[in-house]
Protein backbone atom coordinates (compact mmCIF):
# COMPACT_ATOMS: atom_id res chain seq x y z
CA UNK A 1 0.00 0.00 0.00
CA UNK A 2 1.54 3.47 -1.21
CA UNK A 3 0.18 5.11 2.64
CA UNK A 4 -0.39 8.64 2.72
CA UNK A 5 0.89 9.53 -1.10
CA UNK A 6 -2.59 8.93 -1.62
CA UNK A 7 -4.27 10.80 0.74
CA UNK A 8 -4.26 14.30 -1.17
CA UNK A 9 -5.86 12.79 -4.32
CA UNK A 10 -8.43 10.34 -2.54
CA UNK A 11 -9.94 13.53 -0.90
CA UNK A 12 -10.32 15.18 -4.10
CA UNK A 13 -12.05 12.25 -4.98
CA UNK A 14 -14.01 11.73 -2.22
CA UNK A 15 -15.46 15.50 -3.28
CA UNK A 16 -15.73 14.55 -6.90
CA UNK A 17 -17.75 11.39 -6.03
CA UNK A 18 -20.07 13.38 -4.27
CA UNK A 19 -20.83 15.08 -8.17
CA UNK A 20 -21.33 12.24 -9.77
CA UNK A 21 -25.12 12.06 -11.51
CA UNK A 22 -27.37 10.64 -9.41
CA UNK A 23 -29.47 7.66 -10.24
CA UNK A 24 -32.58 9.23 -10.33
CA UNK A 25 -31.48 11.08 -13.35
CA UNK A 26 -30.80 7.81 -15.07
CA UNK A 27 -34.85 6.59 -13.90
CA UNK A 28 -36.28 9.71 -14.76
CA UNK A 29 -33.66 10.33 -18.41
CA UNK A 30 -35.20 6.35 -19.99
CA UNK A 31 -38.42 7.85 -20.39
CA UNK A 32 -37.54 11.35 -21.86
CA UNK A 33 -37.52 13.25 -25.20
CA UNK A 34 -33.88 14.58 -26.61
CA UNK A 35 -34.54 18.18 -25.73
CA UNK A 36 -35.67 17.52 -22.26
CA UNK A 37 -32.66 14.71 -21.74
CA UNK A 38 -30.48 17.78 -22.81
CA UNK A 39 -31.91 20.41 -20.62
CA UNK A 40 -31.63 17.55 -17.23
CA UNK A 41 -28.05 16.87 -18.29
CA UNK A 42 -27.07 20.34 -18.51
CA UNK A 43 -28.22 21.09 -14.45
CA UNK A 44 -25.92 17.95 -14.20
CA UNK A 45 -22.00 17.86 -13.55
CA UNK A 46 -22.13 17.98 -17.17
CA UNK A 47 -24.01 21.01 -17.87
CA UNK A 48 -20.01 22.92 -18.21
CA UNK A 49 -18.90 20.85 -20.76
CA UNK A 50 -22.20 20.89 -22.97
CA UNK A 51 -21.71 23.57 -25.92
CA UNK A 52 -24.58 22.25 -28.16
CA UNK A 53 -28.21 20.38 -28.18
CA UNK A 54 -27.14 17.78 -30.61
CA UNK A 55 -26.61 13.99 -29.99
CA UNK A 56 -22.62 14.36 -31.05
CA UNK A 57 -22.58 17.90 -28.60
CA UNK A 58 -23.40 14.86 -25.73
CA UNK A 59 -21.01 12.65 -26.80
CA UNK A 60 -17.94 15.75 -26.84
CA UNK A 61 -19.49 17.00 -23.60
CA UNK A 62 -18.80 13.52 -21.63
CA UNK A 63 -15.69 12.49 -23.78
CA UNK A 64 -14.47 16.11 -22.42
CA UNK A 65 -16.32 15.56 -18.87
CA UNK A 66 -14.20 12.60 -18.74
CA UNK A 67 -11.05 14.28 -20.04
CA UNK A 68 -11.26 16.90 -17.15
CA UNK A 69 -12.64 14.81 -14.02
CA UNK A 70 -10.75 11.95 -14.79
CA UNK A 71 -7.37 12.83 -16.72
CA UNK A 72 -6.66 14.61 -14.59
CA UNK A 73 -5.73 12.19 -11.93
CA UNK A 74 -2.42 11.08 -12.67
CA UNK A 75 -1.21 14.66 -12.18
CA UNK A 76 -2.31 14.84 -8.62
CA UNK A 77 0.20 11.74 -7.48
CA UNK A 78 3.55 11.05 -8.44
CA UNK A 79 6.06 8.49 -8.39
CA UNK A 80 4.79 4.94 -8.33
CA UNK A 81 1.34 5.79 -7.14
CA UNK A 82 1.12 8.27 -10.51
CA UNK A 83 2.30 4.88 -11.91
CA UNK A 84 -0.57 3.37 -10.39
CA UNK A 85 -3.23 5.65 -11.19
CA UNK A 86 -1.92 5.68 -15.30
CA UNK A 87 -2.51 2.39 -15.42
CA UNK A 88 -5.92 3.04 -15.06
CA UNK A 89 -6.17 4.66 -17.83
CA UNK A 90 -4.19 2.64 -20.22
CA UNK A 91 -7.49 1.45 -21.43
CA UNK A 92 -7.57 4.21 -23.85
CA UNK A 93 -4.25 4.17 -25.05
CA UNK A 94 -4.42 0.34 -25.95
CA UNK A 95 -7.28 1.52 -27.91
CA UNK A 96 -5.81 4.24 -29.43
CA UNK A 97 -2.71 2.04 -30.86
CA UNK A 98 -4.89 -0.17 -32.19
CA UNK A 99 -6.68 2.65 -34.10
CA UNK A 100 -3.58 3.55 -35.36
CA UNK A 101 -2.16 -0.05 -36.14
CA UNK A 102 -5.42 -0.72 -38.20
CA UNK A 103 -6.09 2.49 -39.85
CA UNK A 104 -2.07 2.31 -41.30
CA UNK A 105 -3.07 -1.36 -42.20
CA UNK A 106 -5.63 0.11 -44.16
CA UNK A 107 -3.70 2.61 -45.71
CA UNK A 108 -5.68 6.08 -43.88
CA UNK A 109 -4.29 9.19 -43.48
CA UNK A 110 -2.71 10.17 -40.40
CA UNK A 111 -5.86 13.11 -40.10
CA UNK A 112 -8.28 10.37 -40.66
CA UNK A 113 -7.26 8.09 -37.37
CA UNK A 114 -6.68 10.96 -35.76
CA UNK A 115 -10.11 12.13 -35.39
CA UNK A 116 -10.62 8.61 -34.57
CA UNK A 117 -8.36 8.33 -31.43
CA UNK A 118 -10.13 8.61 -27.56
CA UNK A 119 -8.58 10.65 -24.91
CA UNK A 120 -5.78 8.41 -23.10
CA UNK A 121 -2.94 9.77 -21.66
CA UNK A 122 -0.45 9.84 -24.70
CA UNK A 123 0.61 13.24 -25.26
CA UNK A 124 -0.57 14.80 -28.56
CA UNK A 125 3.12 14.85 -29.90
CA UNK A 126 3.72 11.63 -29.17
CA UNK A 127 0.77 10.68 -31.03
CA UNK A 128 1.81 12.80 -34.01
CA UNK A 129 5.36 10.55 -33.88
CA UNK A 130 3.23 7.27 -33.42
CA UNK A 131 0.73 8.68 -36.79
CA UNK A 132 4.70 8.89 -38.52
CA UNK A 133 6.41 6.08 -38.15
CA UNK A 134 6.11 3.48 -40.42
CA UNK A 135 5.39 0.04 -38.57
CA UNK A 136 4.77 -1.47 -35.50
CA UNK A 137 8.05 -2.07 -34.22
CA UNK A 138 9.43 1.94 -34.98
CA UNK A 139 5.75 2.72 -32.92
CA UNK A 140 7.15 0.48 -30.03
CA UNK A 141 10.59 2.58 -30.18
CA UNK A 142 8.33 6.23 -29.99
CA UNK A 143 6.90 4.48 -26.96
CA UNK A 144 9.82 3.20 -25.62
CA UNK A 145 11.41 7.09 -25.47
CA UNK A 146 9.01 7.92 -22.86
CA UNK A 147 9.17 4.72 -21.50
CA UNK A 148 5.63 3.95 -21.92
CA UNK A 149 4.04 0.91 -20.31
CA UNK A 150 3.05 -0.25 -23.22
CA UNK A 151 6.00 -0.01 -25.27
CA UNK A 152 6.97 -3.67 -23.86
CA UNK A 153 3.30 -5.41 -25.22
CA UNK A 154 3.84 -3.63 -28.29
CA UNK A 155 7.53 -4.68 -28.91
CA UNK A 156 6.47 -8.44 -27.73
CA UNK A 157 3.69 -8.15 -30.02
CA UNK A 158 5.57 -6.92 -33.37
CA UNK A 159 8.25 -9.42 -32.91
CA UNK A 160 8.37 -11.83 -36.18
CA UNK A 161 6.91 -9.31 -38.17
CA UNK A 162 3.23 -10.71 -37.75
CA UNK A 163 -0.38 -10.17 -39.94
CA UNK A 164 -2.46 -7.57 -38.29
CA UNK A 165 -4.91 -9.54 -36.38
CA UNK A 166 -2.31 -11.25 -34.72
CA UNK A 167 -0.46 -8.03 -33.93
CA UNK A 168 -3.75 -7.07 -31.79
CA UNK A 169 -4.47 -10.38 -30.29
CA UNK A 170 -0.61 -10.33 -29.12
CA UNK A 171 -1.15 -6.49 -28.15
CA UNK A 172 -4.02 -7.58 -26.65
CA UNK A 173 -2.89 -10.10 -24.54
CA UNK A 174 0.48 -8.85 -23.29
CA UNK A 175 -1.35 -5.65 -22.19
CA UNK A 176 -3.64 -7.51 -19.88
CA UNK A 177 -1.08 -9.66 -18.73
CA UNK A 178 1.60 -6.95 -18.10
CA UNK A 179 -1.49 -4.55 -16.63
CA UNK A 180 -2.08 -7.20 -14.17
CA UNK A 181 1.77 -7.73 -13.44
CA UNK A 182 2.28 -4.31 -12.86
CA UNK A 183 -0.42 -3.83 -10.77
CA UNK A 184 0.84 -6.55 -8.23
CA UNK A 185 4.24 -5.44 -8.54
CA UNK A 186 2.99 -1.72 -7.76
CA UNK A 187 1.62 -3.41 -4.35
CA UNK A 188 -1.76 -2.38 -5.08
CA UNK A 189 -3.89 -4.93 -3.57
CA UNK A 190 -7.23 -3.13 -5.01
CA UNK A 191 -5.72 -3.32 -7.88
CA UNK A 192 -3.97 -6.75 -8.63
CA UNK A 193 -7.06 -8.17 -7.38
CA UNK A 194 -9.44 -6.26 -9.84
CA UNK A 195 -7.05 -6.56 -12.88
CA UNK A 196 -6.95 -10.07 -12.16
CA UNK A 197 -10.65 -10.42 -12.12
CA UNK A 198 -10.97 -8.30 -15.51
CA UNK A 199 -8.57 -11.12 -16.91
CA UNK A 200 -10.79 -13.40 -15.98
CA UNK A 201 -13.92 -12.01 -16.97
CA UNK A 202 -11.91 -10.91 -20.44
CA UNK A 203 -11.15 -14.64 -20.72
CA UNK A 204 -14.80 -15.65 -19.64
CA UNK A 205 -16.18 -13.15 -22.78
CA UNK A 206 -13.61 -14.09 -25.22
CA UNK A 207 -14.45 -17.52 -25.20
CA UNK A 208 -17.84 -16.45 -25.61
CA UNK A 209 -17.26 -14.58 -28.68
CA UNK A 210 -14.98 -17.02 -30.22
CA UNK A 211 -17.87 -20.02 -29.45
CA UNK A 212 -20.69 -17.18 -30.93
CA UNK A 213 -17.90 -16.51 -33.88
CA UNK A 214 -16.85 -20.32 -34.68
CA UNK A 215 -13.48 -19.02 -34.39
CA UNK A 216 -11.40 -22.06 -33.75
CA UNK A 217 -7.65 -22.48 -32.48
CA UNK A 218 -8.92 -20.74 -28.56
CA UNK A 219 -6.18 -21.50 -27.26
CA UNK A 220 -4.19 -18.15 -29.07
CA UNK A 221 -6.45 -15.92 -27.51
CA UNK A 222 -6.01 -16.90 -23.63
CA UNK A 223 -4.82 -14.30 -20.77
CA UNK A 224 -2.90 -16.10 -18.53
CA UNK A 225 -2.72 -14.27 -14.47
CA UNK A 226 -6.75 -14.51 -14.21
CA UNK A 227 -8.00 -16.58 -10.43
CA UNK A 228 -10.93 -18.23 -11.55
CA UNK A 229 -11.10 -18.77 -15.39
CA UNK A 230 -8.08 -21.19 -16.23
CA UNK A 231 -6.69 -22.11 -20.28
CA UNK A 232 -9.40 -25.73 -19.44
CA UNK A 233 -12.16 -23.99 -18.66
CA UNK A 234 -11.47 -21.32 -21.60
CA UNK A 235 -11.04 -23.84 -23.70
CA UNK A 236 -14.26 -25.97 -23.01
CA UNK A 237 -16.78 -22.44 -22.76
CA UNK A 238 -14.94 -21.69 -26.36
CA UNK A 239 -15.90 -25.02 -27.46
CA UNK A 240 -19.95 -24.40 -26.28
CA UNK A 241 -19.70 -26.48 -22.95
CA UNK A 242 -20.82 -23.82 -20.55
CA UNK A 243 -21.32 -26.66 -17.78
CA UNK A 244 -17.70 -25.38 -17.42
CA UNK A 245 -18.50 -22.52 -15.71
CA UNK A 246 -20.65 -24.00 -12.89
CA UNK A 247 -17.08 -23.73 -11.76
CA UNK A 248 -17.47 -19.86 -11.07
CA UNK A 249 -20.32 -20.28 -8.63
CA UNK A 250 -18.35 -19.94 -5.39
CA UNK A 251 -16.51 -16.92 -7.34
CA UNK A 252 -17.15 -13.32 -7.61
CA UNK A 253 -18.24 -14.43 -10.93
CA UNK A 254 -20.84 -16.52 -9.77
CA UNK A 255 -24.09 -14.19 -11.92
CA UNK A 256 -21.91 -15.09 -15.05
CA UNK A 257 -22.20 -19.19 -14.39
CA UNK A 258 -25.60 -19.02 -15.58
CA UNK A 259 -25.06 -16.52 -18.60
CA UNK A 260 -25.66 -18.44 -21.90
CA UNK A 261 -25.61 -15.71 -24.47
CA UNK A 262 -22.86 -13.25 -24.78
CA UNK A 263 -25.40 -10.01 -23.55
CA UNK A 264 -26.26 -11.66 -20.28
CA UNK A 265 -22.85 -12.47 -19.68
CA UNK A 266 -21.71 -8.77 -20.99
CA UNK A 267 -24.47 -7.30 -18.15
CA UNK A 268 -23.23 -9.94 -15.59
CA UNK A 269 -19.69 -9.10 -16.07
CA UNK A 270 -20.07 -5.91 -15.73
CA UNK A 271 -21.91 -6.22 -12.36
CA UNK A 272 -19.33 -7.99 -11.01
CA UNK A 273 -16.00 -5.51 -12.41
CA UNK A 274 -18.53 -2.58 -10.70
CA UNK A 275 -18.66 -4.69 -7.33
CA UNK A 276 -15.03 -5.31 -7.46
CA UNK A 277 -14.08 -2.04 -8.06
CA UNK A 278 -16.47 -0.23 -5.24
CA UNK A 279 -15.12 -2.85 -2.87
CA UNK A 280 -11.81 -0.90 -3.96
CA UNK A 281 -13.57 1.86 -2.52
CA UNK A 282 -12.54 1.41 0.73
CA UNK A 283 -9.14 1.27 0.50
CA UNK A 284 -8.69 4.89 1.44
CA UNK A 285 -5.03 5.01 1.80
CA UNK A 286 -4.46 2.99 -1.56
CA UNK A 287 -5.42 3.51 -5.50
CA UNK A 288 -8.75 1.28 -5.03
CA UNK A 289 -10.62 4.68 -4.57
CA UNK A 290 -9.30 5.77 -7.96
CA UNK A 291 -10.34 3.08 -9.51
CA UNK A 292 -13.65 2.80 -7.89
CA UNK A 293 -14.13 6.57 -9.34
CA UNK A 294 -12.63 5.63 -12.65
CA UNK A 295 -14.63 3.18 -13.55
CA UNK A 296 -18.20 4.76 -12.13
CA UNK A 297 -17.28 7.54 -14.21
CA UNK A 298 -17.09 5.54 -17.23
CA UNK A 299 -20.09 3.26 -16.54
CA UNK A 300 -21.89 6.76 -15.91
CA UNK A 301 -20.82 8.17 -19.61
CA UNK A 302 -21.91 5.07 -21.18
CA UNK A 303 -25.10 4.94 -19.49
CA UNK A 304 -25.39 9.01 -20.52
CA UNK A 305 -24.59 7.83 -24.55
CA UNK A 306 -27.01 5.34 -24.48
CA UNK A 307 -29.76 7.00 -23.31
CA UNK A 308 -29.12 10.01 -25.54
CA UNK A 309 -29.04 7.50 -28.77
CA UNK A 310 -32.28 6.29 -27.08
CA UNK A 311 -34.12 9.77 -26.66
CA UNK A 312 -32.44 10.71 -29.70
CA UNK A 313 -33.45 7.98 -32.02
CA UNK A 314 -36.43 6.86 -30.03
CA UNK A 315 -34.98 3.50 -29.06
CA UNK A 316 -37.30 1.04 -27.64
CA UNK A 317 -37.56 2.05 -23.72
CA UNK A 318 -37.37 -1.45 -22.60
CA UNK A 319 -34.35 -3.00 -24.54
CA UNK A 320 -32.12 0.23 -23.28
CA UNK A 321 -33.57 0.08 -19.73
CA UNK A 322 -31.96 -3.41 -19.26
CA UNK A 323 -29.12 -2.23 -20.32
CA UNK A 324 -28.74 1.00 -18.01
CA UNK A 325 -30.11 -0.84 -14.99
CA UNK B 1 -40.57 5.90 -96.92
CA UNK B 2 -39.61 2.64 -98.23
CA UNK B 3 -36.23 2.03 -100.02
CA UNK B 4 -35.82 2.63 -103.50
CA UNK B 5 -35.42 -1.20 -104.82
CA UNK B 6 -35.02 -2.56 -108.46
CA UNK B 7 -37.94 -3.81 -109.52
CA UNK B 8 -37.01 -7.34 -110.57
CA UNK B 9 -38.19 -11.25 -110.13
CA UNK B 10 -34.94 -11.73 -108.33
CA UNK B 11 -35.48 -8.56 -106.15
CA UNK B 12 -39.28 -9.62 -105.40
CA UNK B 13 -38.00 -13.40 -104.19
CA UNK B 14 -35.51 -11.59 -101.77
CA UNK B 15 -38.01 -9.26 -100.76
CA UNK B 16 -40.72 -12.27 -99.77
CA UNK B 17 -37.80 -14.35 -98.45
CA UNK B 18 -37.15 -10.91 -95.91
CA UNK B 19 -40.86 -10.73 -95.08
CA UNK B 20 -40.76 -14.36 -93.76
CA UNK B 21 -37.92 -13.88 -92.05
CA UNK B 22 -38.98 -10.98 -90.18
CA UNK B 23 -42.45 -12.73 -89.35
CA UNK B 24 -40.08 -15.25 -87.73
CA UNK B 25 -37.89 -12.74 -86.21
CA UNK B 26 -41.06 -11.43 -84.08
CA UNK B 27 -42.39 -14.43 -83.64
CA UNK B 28 -38.75 -15.04 -81.87
CA UNK B 29 -38.78 -12.33 -80.45
CA UNK B 30 -42.62 -12.04 -79.11
CA UNK B 31 -41.68 -15.55 -77.67
CA UNK B 32 -38.50 -14.06 -75.70
CA UNK B 33 -40.32 -11.06 -74.38
CA UNK B 34 -42.88 -13.46 -72.58
CA UNK B 35 -40.14 -15.36 -71.48
CA UNK B 36 -38.50 -12.95 -70.13
CA UNK B 37 -41.67 -11.26 -68.53
CA UNK B 38 -42.40 -14.21 -66.53
CA UNK B 39 -38.81 -13.83 -65.57
CA UNK B 40 -39.29 -10.81 -64.41
CA UNK B 41 -42.25 -11.14 -62.51
CA UNK B 42 -40.69 -14.16 -60.47
CA UNK B 43 -37.57 -11.92 -59.64
CA UNK B 44 -40.53 -9.15 -58.69
CA UNK B 45 -40.57 -11.83 -55.48
CA UNK B 46 -37.28 -12.22 -54.69
CA UNK B 47 -36.36 -8.25 -54.77
CA UNK B 48 -39.12 -7.37 -52.65
CA UNK B 49 -38.13 -10.26 -50.07
CA UNK B 50 -34.26 -9.03 -50.42
CA UNK B 51 -35.87 -5.42 -49.78
CA UNK B 52 -37.31 -6.52 -46.67
CA UNK B 53 -34.66 -8.57 -45.53
CA UNK B 54 -32.08 -5.50 -45.83
CA UNK B 55 -34.39 -2.76 -44.40
CA UNK B 56 -34.51 -5.36 -40.85
CA UNK B 57 -30.62 -6.08 -41.43
CA UNK B 58 -30.27 -2.53 -41.74
CA UNK B 59 -32.16 -1.41 -38.63
CA UNK B 60 -30.94 -4.41 -36.44
CA UNK B 61 -27.29 -3.28 -37.52
CA UNK B 62 -28.20 -0.04 -36.62
CA UNK B 63 -29.86 -0.58 -33.69
CA UNK B 64 -26.15 -2.51 -32.49
CA UNK B 65 -24.40 0.10 -33.77
CA UNK B 66 -26.31 3.23 -31.54
CA UNK B 67 -25.84 0.81 -28.25
CA UNK B 68 -22.21 -0.34 -28.81
CA UNK B 69 -21.12 3.54 -29.42
CA UNK B 70 -22.83 4.00 -26.50
CA UNK B 71 -20.60 1.44 -24.63
CA UNK B 72 -17.36 1.56 -25.95
CA UNK B 73 -17.18 4.77 -27.19
CA UNK B 74 -17.80 6.39 -30.99
CA UNK B 75 -14.57 6.53 -31.56
CA UNK B 76 -13.29 3.18 -30.43
CA UNK B 77 -16.26 1.47 -32.72
CA UNK B 78 -15.31 3.76 -35.71
CA UNK B 79 -11.42 2.72 -35.27
CA UNK B 80 -13.18 -0.53 -36.13
CA UNK B 81 -14.86 0.32 -39.35
CA UNK B 82 -13.29 -0.41 -43.30
CA UNK B 83 -12.63 -3.80 -43.62
CA UNK B 84 -13.58 -4.43 -46.77
CA UNK B 85 -16.24 -7.66 -48.14
CA UNK B 86 -15.30 -9.71 -50.65
CA UNK B 87 -17.82 -10.56 -53.48
CA UNK B 88 -17.79 -13.17 -56.25
CA UNK B 89 -19.08 -11.87 -59.47
CA UNK B 90 -20.10 -13.78 -62.71
CA UNK B 91 -22.03 -13.16 -66.08
CA UNK B 92 -24.94 -15.71 -66.70
CA UNK B 93 -26.66 -15.82 -69.83
CA UNK B 94 -30.56 -15.73 -69.39
CA UNK B 95 -32.46 -15.94 -72.11
CA UNK B 96 -29.31 -14.53 -74.29
CA UNK B 97 -29.40 -11.57 -71.60
CA UNK B 98 -25.90 -11.18 -69.81
CA UNK B 99 -27.01 -10.77 -66.30
CA UNK B 100 -25.04 -10.65 -63.22
CA UNK B 101 -24.72 -12.70 -60.26
CA UNK B 102 -22.92 -11.20 -57.14
CA UNK B 103 -22.51 -13.14 -53.94
CA UNK B 104 -20.93 -12.95 -50.24
CA UNK B 105 -18.86 -15.86 -49.92
CA UNK B 106 -20.14 -17.65 -46.54
CA UNK B 107 -17.80 -15.86 -43.16
CA UNK B 108 -15.04 -18.41 -42.66
CA UNK B 109 -14.97 -17.52 -39.20
CA UNK B 110 -11.59 -15.19 -39.86
CA UNK B 111 -11.49 -12.34 -37.67
CA UNK B 112 -11.33 -8.78 -38.85
CA UNK B 113 -10.10 -7.94 -35.28
CA UNK B 114 -8.77 -9.37 -32.02
CA UNK B 115 -12.10 -10.01 -29.56
CA UNK B 116 -10.44 -9.97 -27.00
CA UNK B 117 -10.81 -6.01 -25.75
CA UNK B 118 -13.57 -5.30 -27.61
CA UNK B 119 -17.13 -5.04 -26.50
CA UNK B 120 -20.08 -7.40 -26.80
CA UNK B 121 -22.31 -4.85 -28.24
CA UNK B 122 -19.26 -4.34 -31.31
CA UNK B 123 -19.17 -7.60 -31.78
CA UNK B 124 -22.73 -7.85 -32.35
CA UNK B 125 -22.56 -4.64 -34.22
CA UNK B 126 -19.87 -5.89 -36.62
CA UNK B 127 -21.69 -9.43 -36.87
CA UNK B 128 -25.08 -7.28 -37.58
CA UNK B 129 -23.00 -5.06 -40.45
CA UNK B 130 -21.76 -8.07 -41.83
CA UNK B 131 -25.30 -9.38 -42.38
CA UNK B 132 -26.46 -5.75 -43.88
CA UNK B 133 -23.68 -6.16 -46.40
CA UNK B 134 -24.96 -9.79 -47.37
CA UNK B 135 -28.51 -8.18 -47.16
CA UNK B 136 -27.26 -5.28 -49.47
CA UNK B 137 -25.32 -7.86 -51.93
CA UNK B 138 -28.71 -10.13 -52.61
CA UNK B 139 -30.47 -6.60 -53.12
CA UNK B 140 -27.59 -5.70 -55.87
CA UNK B 141 -27.81 -9.18 -57.42
CA UNK B 142 -31.87 -9.24 -57.56
CA UNK B 143 -32.00 -5.63 -58.62
CA UNK B 144 -29.37 -5.85 -60.98
CA UNK B 145 -30.81 -9.00 -62.63
CA UNK B 146 -34.53 -6.89 -62.59
CA UNK B 147 -32.95 -4.18 -64.06
CA UNK B 148 -31.22 -5.83 -66.85
CA UNK B 149 -34.12 -8.19 -67.57
CA UNK B 150 -36.41 -4.98 -67.94
CA UNK B 151 -34.17 -3.08 -69.60
CA UNK B 152 -33.64 -6.37 -72.30
CA UNK B 153 -37.82 -6.49 -72.26
CA UNK B 154 -37.88 -2.67 -73.51
CA UNK B 155 -35.42 -3.78 -76.06
CA UNK B 156 -37.15 -6.64 -77.34
CA UNK B 157 -40.18 -4.87 -77.29
CA UNK B 158 -38.91 -1.81 -79.14
CA UNK B 159 -37.52 -4.66 -81.05
CA UNK B 160 -41.07 -6.49 -82.00
CA UNK B 161 -42.46 -2.65 -82.66
CA UNK B 162 -40.03 -1.80 -85.69
CA UNK B 163 -40.55 -5.03 -87.37
CA UNK B 164 -43.95 -4.65 -87.02
CA UNK B 165 -44.38 -0.90 -88.14
CA UNK B 166 -41.66 0.15 -89.81
CA UNK B 167 -39.68 -2.86 -91.42
CA UNK B 168 -42.64 -5.40 -92.29
CA UNK B 169 -44.70 -2.59 -93.87
CA UNK B 170 -41.47 -1.71 -95.91
CA UNK B 171 -41.09 -4.55 -96.88
CA UNK B 172 -44.58 -5.14 -97.82
CA UNK B 173 -44.45 -1.81 -99.66
CA UNK B 174 -41.34 -3.16 -101.75
CA UNK B 175 -42.79 -6.11 -102.67
CA UNK B 176 -46.02 -4.79 -103.65
CA UNK B 177 -43.93 -2.15 -106.04
CA UNK B 178 -41.91 -4.79 -107.87
CA UNK B 179 -45.15 -6.91 -107.74
CA UNK B 180 -46.82 -3.73 -109.66
CA UNK B 181 -43.48 -2.87 -111.53
CA UNK B 182 -43.24 -6.43 -113.00
CA UNK B 183 -47.16 -6.56 -113.64
CA UNK B 184 -47.07 -3.57 -115.70
CA UNK B 185 -44.14 -4.85 -117.44
CA UNK B 186 -46.02 -7.77 -118.23
CA UNK B 187 -48.84 -5.76 -119.54
CA UNK B 188 -47.01 -3.80 -122.17
CA UNK B 189 -44.68 -6.76 -123.21
CA UNK B 190 -48.56 -8.45 -124.18
CA UNK B 191 -49.48 -5.70 -125.72
CA UNK B 192 -46.43 -4.71 -127.90
CA UNK B 193 -46.65 -8.51 -128.88
CA UNK B 194 -50.17 -8.44 -129.85
CA UNK B 195 -49.20 -5.37 -132.21
CA UNK B 196 -46.31 -7.40 -133.77
CA UNK B 197 -48.31 -9.75 -134.40
CA UNK B 198 -51.18 -7.65 -135.86
CA UNK B 199 -48.72 -5.65 -138.13
CA UNK B 200 -47.19 -9.05 -139.06
CA UNK B 201 -50.83 -10.39 -140.20
CA UNK B 202 -51.97 -7.68 -142.02
CA UNK B 203 -48.16 -7.30 -144.27
CA UNK B 204 -48.98 -11.26 -144.73
CA UNK B 205 -52.90 -10.28 -145.84
CA UNK B 206 -51.42 -7.34 -148.07
CA UNK B 207 -48.70 -9.64 -149.99
CA UNK B 208 -51.77 -12.09 -150.41
CA UNK B 209 -53.97 -9.70 -151.44
CA UNK B 210 -56.71 -10.87 -148.87
CA UNK B 211 -59.29 -8.40 -147.57
CA UNK B 212 -60.09 -8.94 -143.92
CA UNK B 213 -62.30 -6.07 -141.83
CA UNK B 214 -60.83 -8.19 -138.70
CA UNK B 215 -57.55 -7.46 -140.11
CA UNK B 216 -58.11 -3.95 -141.07
CA UNK B 217 -59.47 -3.45 -137.69
CA UNK B 218 -56.41 -4.87 -135.88
CA UNK B 219 -54.00 -3.15 -137.71
CA UNK B 220 -55.23 0.06 -136.55
CA UNK B 221 -54.66 -0.94 -133.01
Amino acid sequence: MAGSGFAYLNARLRARRNQMVPEAFFQQAVGQSFPDFVRSLEDTVYGPDMVGDSLADVDRAVTNHMQRMVGDLPGLVSGNMREAVNLLLLQSDLTNLKTILRGKAAGQSAEEIKGRLVSGTLPEVLINALLQAPDAASMAQVLQLPTHPLAKALRGAAAGNPDALSLEVALDRDFYAFSLEKARRLREPALASYFALQVDALNLATAFKLQALGVGGAEGYFVPGGSHVNAIMFGRVAAGDFGAMEALNATPLAAASSARTLGELERALRRALLEKAAQGGRDTLGAGLALDYIRRKEWEGARIRLLARRAFYNLPTDAVAKEVA
Amino acid sequence: MAEPVSPTRSTLLAKRDQKRLALQGVDLLKNKRDALIGEFFALVQDSLKAREALNNAAKDAYFSLLIAKAFDTPEAVESLSGTPIDVHMEVESLYGVKVPKISAPAPDGALAFSPIGVGAKTLEAATAFRKLAEAIVAVANTENRLRKIGEEIKKTNRRVNALEQISIPEINEQIKFVTDTLDQRALEEVTTLKRIKAAILARDAEEQGIVSAHIEKGAGL
